[in-house]
């Protein structure tokens, strides 16, 4: 099948636009535009985007309009990331450039935002021998720095640490220095992030270091040591010397040397500064260019071709290594956690045709019953609230904000009595967020309460719907009195969700 | 070495007249067709006005301001018009001698005749009167000058009378009467004896026949017609324009009231009317030219192409239909398949107007993008285009406002472009647009694809049919890629991106150009196989220039096919020793532009819009694209071999920078734009694109 596809990507030093086409799972890029346009500066000093920026923004997705409708692309999405994002009156921006020019802009959060990048990077070395060995990813996103730990396709490691090349380049800019001292202060103010990165769990094991992006491309392309090859190899020696050659230079001189574009320059500078940052955490070389850009990746994402859907549960993987590690972190109850996954697992997929809920909502469920108790690290009583601030309070791998707030809530009430209109976050939900859960709430509850003595009595369930009753016939070799008790006390809601009744026997 | 020294470099306004006098050797040559010559003679009088109105007050106004700084041949804006002038007086001189002395007395023998008062019998002279009192009179408006009357505005390029009456008093008055520009130079007058020939009469001689109608009261003394040259290049500013077409046409406007730069005159006028001219002009001596015979020699343009005389034009060739494209076959079809080359005008331009035309019916096409500089009057590009917008295509045109000399043309149907629902864009701020670019997208049933045309010259089916250009038609994805983004750059809707396979002008052609010349040196040196070939219209640009100088101390065998400008100075000693210049001045106009290098025995060829003129390469969008159809880079190089060959309209640069036809030396004489009319009518007769027999031009040709 062809299809067509179009991408507009709001970033913050420019505009783009990529109309790429899949066929058979390759996906060829047609079109490829670029408007310079500084918005990133404006919303890292005033905090705000000026209408007058916004009418330049408005003037690009017009010129870009003409071009969709010269391929007459159907499927476009607009996105943005901190340029936007970070911007106070971000709403009334958002209005206004729909007002103007029909479209829907989406906002990607940061997590969202690597996450993409992410999949896109294992989809781009799904066919190299790279994909099995551990990989440090980083990429330098515009507002912060993306790091991840990679094994066999798997991400065990995820950070977001808030600096990005034109955040840097902001800071630089507030100094008002000459080139020779904008060189010392991206050092010194890297160092402070240095102890972070360098207490990453297995970052000394790390085999190839794995990036993209323009900035490193056009490092590369400096180089002279570019080839044709789609995934490119830089020497870590290559880089270092490089940016002694040009750490003194302007702008100006570095683009007149290497040739490349006005809008590449700024964020060179600050960028390899991040690399050499890098470099002296993480003593691997070369490190490894792959060709992924963001629209490229959301690109990817509206194809979703087999492939794609691959690697995305794959990576669905990774975001429950993620939850796995947060439980670690606050000490939770591992084999607990572990039995009311699998249970809840059991049974979600056992009450498909009830729930008719996707894949995407059952990782949901999987990371609400792993995270459901860590909020006891804190204290027992209101445990269930704890838990769902921490989850509210942390980034899992691969969930966006929306995502976040369902399993945030799922995990809030598993223990205590399910009133929706009690709920002033819940209120602000959507009514089909909200159905969603309630369903995956009675799922968890159940599974929850069949191992309520919290020492994994049930080795399987199975599962009978009969006349308004969920029959669970329970495979175990010890007495499960209490976890028959727990059921009676919780059946209550899942009667009202999906109008059965459970009722448990032991086999 | 230096070489920045003035004395390797030829003086641009000198050498361009030097082609001016090539052109003119064309009209003095017996071997071409009687009316040919004149049309070449009217040539050189329309290029002198161009040259007056753009290049002469271009440098007159750098003498106004002060401006001292000396060209690349060491001259200064003042010394530059002072060669000029030396030179264009010997120019007319010559001019008027080839229409005085042969062409006229040679047409008269053929019939065709030039009258004057005394020819005239009673029959003729009542015919004319009638014509001038019907016709001519009602639109003759003649202005008095004296202290009441200001001088009245003479308008660039307009012939005008200038008159010496003398009222009862014995006042001497001077009175000017504009010749009317809207009625024929020259009418004929029919006699029904001698239906055989054809005689016609001036339009100036007619007025001065009938002055006396216009004057009464007064006594005509003397009358002499004059003409008068203005700077006429358009000064718009482009930043501040918040209109750029309105802003064009307002700047036409006063294209007719520029500064003097040139006064024509009759020969032996009455010295008072050149002494009241002179004042009220302000003129200099030396823009003054005493012309022996009739002014302006454009309009001589009517006479060569007068129907019948066949026998006194060249023979007709027909350009020939490309043997890729069969009859009934969608070109989309071929191009899919293979890349076709098209060289006019010995192959037909009708080619690209059915691809367009194709491309706005078919329903699979959703976009068509173009770039035009110059089309003709009425021109079927535009007619077409405007159709596929009708027929629901997204059609984007890129017009050139600004191309000298076509601005108000392309005001007139770039506003109709518009109101057909065209997207029609004017370029870029401070840039002309002269890519010649065609983009069609075709939804297919596997998937987008792009389907370009690319070429050296304009979409100008009337010029196909003169100028030497050649388009090339192609699928290649990374050339459909480059030509998309070219378009979003043209209209300011991208920043350029990392081009694929084009080189991009401004921002890379140049270098790309020196690149590729080093290349040469380096192969040179390591396996002595260094080899450049150049074809196009004009040398100036000094970085190039210094790169083929210091490529041929490298031993690099350099040959450089210019038609016009050369500022390079080929064959002088330790510097240019590798170097030929040629220029072929021929029937049709010399205009493609080809670049070989040899790349060690791997040749790079490229076709370009762009000359090696620094406003080529900075103040211009141009566009280079490689050849890489082994079978369309042989054809190239067969092109490349005739023209080297050709010893009858091919010159040769000299060291003083003269230029003279190629020696014999006992070879066979080939003229390469008639060789190439038969090369591609063979090719499609045999309908293989292929190698030709080379035998044919009876020459043995240089080995590239």
């Amino acid at each position: 099948m062809i299809e067509l596809a179009a991408v507009i990507s709001i970033a913050s030093e420019g505009v783009y636009l990529n109309i790429s086409e899949s066929k058979d799972g390759t996906i060829k890029k047609i079109e490829y535009l670029y408007q310079s346009l500084n918005i990133g500066q404006e919303t890292f000093n005033t905090g705000r985007i000026s209408f007058k920026k916004v009418d330049k923004i408005c003037k690009i997705l017009d010129n870009y309009k003409q071009v969709l409708k010269d391929y007459a692309v159907k499927k476009v999405r607009v996105v943005s990331t901190t340029a936007l994002r970070e911007a106070k009156n971000i709403t009334f921006i958002l209005d206004q450039i729909k007002s103007r020019t029909r479209f829907d802009v989406q906002v990607l959060d940061d997590p969202q935002e690597k996450s993409t990048i992410y999949k896109a990077i294992l989809l781009k070395i799904n066919n190299s021998k790279l994909k099995n060995d551990r990989l440090f990813l980083g990429y330098i996103g515009t507002g912060s720095l993306g790091i991840a730990i990679c094994k066999d396709r798997k991400i065990t490691y995820s950070q977001n640490v808030r600096i990005g090349s034109v955040k840097l380049l902001e800071i630089l800019r507030s100094f008002q220095s000459d080139s020779e001292n904008a060189y010392r202060i991206i050092n010194e103010y890297l160092s402070s992030f240095v102890k972070t990165i360098e207490t990453i769990p297995d970052i000394d094991k790390v085999e190839h270091f794995i990036t993209c992006g323009q900035e490193i491309e056009n490092i590369i392309k400096m180089s002279g040591e570019r080839t044709e090859s789609e995934i490119q190899t830089i020497a870590v020696k290559t880089i270092t010397d490089l940016f002694e050659t040009i750490k003194t230079n302007t702008p100006e001189q570095i683009g007149r040397k290497f040739n490349l574009p006005d809008h590449d320059l700024e964020s060179l500078l600050p960028s390899m500064g991040i690399y050499k940052m890098f470099f002296d955490i993480v003593k691997v070389s070369p490190i490894i260019s792959v060709p992924v850009k963001l629209s490229e990746a959301i690109l990817l994402e509206m194809f979703s071709t087999d492939d794609y859907q691959k690697i995305s549960e794959v990576f669905a993987e990774s975001t429950v290594i993620s939850a796995k590690n947060l439980g670690s972190r606050f000490l939770y109850d591992e084999d607990h956690a572990i039995q009311v996954e699998k249970l809840a697992l059991i049974l979600f997929d056992l009450l498909k045709p009830k729930h008719r809920l996707n894949k995407r909502y059952r990782l949901l469920l999987q990371l609400a019953a792993i995270l459901h108790d860590i909020g006891k690290f804190i204290q027992l009583k209101n445990h269930s609230e704890h838990s769902a601030n921490i989850i509210k309070g942390t980034e899992l791998l691969g969930l966006d904000q929306r995502e976040t707030e369902i399993v945030a809530a799922v995990a809030k009430y598993h223990s205590i009595k399910f009133l929706l209109s009690d709920d002033v976050n819940l209120q602000r939900m959507e009514q089909n967020d909200r159905l969603v859960i309630a369903k995956l709430l009675a799922i968890l509850r159940i599974a929850d309460a069949l191992d309520r003595s919290h020492s994994s009595k049930v080795k399987d369930i199975k599962v009978q719907i009969k006349s308004r009753k969920l029959k669970l016939k329970i495979l175990s070799d010890q007495r499960i009195l209490l976890e028959k008790w727990s059921i009676e006390t919780k059946s209550e809601f899942f009667e009202d969700v999906f109008g059965l009744k459970p009722e448990i026997t032991k086999e | 070495m230096n070489l920045d020294a003035y004395e390797y470099y030829f003086n641009r306004e000198l050498s361009w007249l030097e082609f001016n006098e090539r052109v003119l050797d064309e009209a003095f040559s017996k071997t071409n067709p009687l009316l040919e010559r004149l049309k070449f003679l009217s040539i050189t009088g329309s290029n002198l006005d161009e040259f007056f109105m753009i290049r002469v007050a271009g440098l007159k106004e750098l003498v106004s301001v002060g401006y001292t700084g000396k060209d690349a041949a060491g001259l200064s804006a003042k010394e530059q018009l002072e060669a000029i002038s030396k030179k264009v007086h010997n120019l007319v001189k010559k001019q008027y001698i080839c229409l005085n002395k042969l062409l006229i007395p040679k047409m008269r023998k053929e019939g065709i005749c030039f009258l004057n008062k005394q020819d005239l019998n009673e029959k003729q002279y009542s015919t004319l009167s009638d014509y001038f009192n019907s016709t001519v009179f009602p639109v003759l408006t003649p202005m008095a000058i004296d202290q009441g009357r200001p001088f009245p505005q003479i308008l660039n390029k307009s012939l005008n009378q200038a008159v010496i009456i003398e009222n009862e008093k014995k006042e001497k008055l001077l009175a000017i009467i504009q010749v009317p520009s809207v009625l024929p130079r020259f009418i004929r007058i029919y006699d029904n004896n001698k239906e055989t020939s054809m005689n016609f009469i001036s339009m100036e001689k007619i007025i001065k026949l009938f002055a006396k109608n216009l004057f009464r009261g007064y006594k005509i003394l003397s009358i002499h017609p004059f003409r008068l040259t203005r700077n006429s290049d358009l000064s718009i500013d482009e930043e501040e324009a918040s209109d750029l077409l309105e802003e064009i046409e307002k700047s036409l406007r006063q294209r007719e009231r520029g500064f003097p730069v040139r006064l024509e005159i009759e020969k032996n006028s009455s010295s008072l009317i050149s002494n009241i001219l002179f004042s009220m002009l302000a003129l200099n001596d030396d823009e003054l030219y005493e012309i022996n015979g009739p002014i302006d020699l454009s309009s001589f343009m009517d006479i060569s192409t007068i129907e019948n005389y066949e026998d006194l034009k060249y023979k007709q060739i027909f350009p020939q239909h490309p043997p890729e494209f069969k009859a009934e076959k969608s070109k989309f079809d071929v191009i899919k398949k293979r890349d076709v080359l098209l060289h006019h005008p010995y192959q037909s331009f009708k080619p690209v107007i059915e691809f367009l035309e194709e491309a706005a019916e078919d329903p699979n096409v959703l976009a068509i993008k173009q770039s035009l500089y110059r089309v003709s009057g009425n021109s079927p590009i535009v007619r077409t285009l405007i159709k596929a917008a009708e027929n629901g295509k997204q059609v984007t045109v890129l017009v050139e406002l600004k191309a000298r000399f076509d601005e108000e043309n392309n005001i007139q149907w770039a506003k109709r472009l518009e109101k057909s629902g065209c997207h029609v864009v004017y370029g870029l701020v401070g840039l002309k647009t002269h890519c010649k670019i065609l983009l069609v997208v075709r939804k297919e049933l596997d998937g987008i694809k792009r389907y370009v045309h690319l070429a050296t010259g304009n979409y100008n089916d009337k010029t196909a049919k003169l100028y030497t250009d050649i388009g090339m038609f192609t699928s290649r994805e990374s050339f459909g890629a480059d030509s998309s983004a070219l378009f979003n750059v043209l209209t300011g809707y991208s920043q350029p991106p990392e081009w694929k396979k084009f080189y991009v002008a401004p921002g890379g052609l140049r270098d790309a150009f020196i690149k590729h010349i080093e290349n040469e040196i380096a192969y040179t040196k390591q396996n002595g196989n260094g080899r450049i070939i150049c074809k196009n219209n004009a040398l100036l640009d000094k970085e190039i220039i210094k790169a083929l100088y210091r490529a041929s101390m490298a031993g690099v065998k350099i040959d450089l096919i210019v038609r016009g400008i050369c500022a390079l100075r080929s064959g002088i000693k330790r510097l240019s020793e590798n170097i030929t210049v040629y220029s072929v001045v021929g029937r049709y106009l010399e205009h493609s532009r080809i670049y070989y290098f040899e790349n060690d025995g791997n040749p790079k060829i490229f076709l370009s819009s762009a000359d090696w003129m620094p406003r080529n390469l900075d103040r211009r969008v141009e566009a280079m694209f490689p050849i890489e159809d082994e079978r369309l880079k042989e054809e190239i190089k067969d092109v490349l071999d005739l023209i080297i060959s050709d010893n009858v309209k091919a010159r040769i640069q000299k060291e003083n920078g003269d230029y003279c036809i190629k020696k014999h030396q006992g070879k066979p004489s080939v003229e390469s734009q008639e060789a190439l009319a038969l090369y591609y009518h063979e090719k499609n007769k045999n309908n293989i694109p292929d190698k030709l027999e080379k035998s044919m031009f009876h020459s043995k040709k240089t080995k590239i």
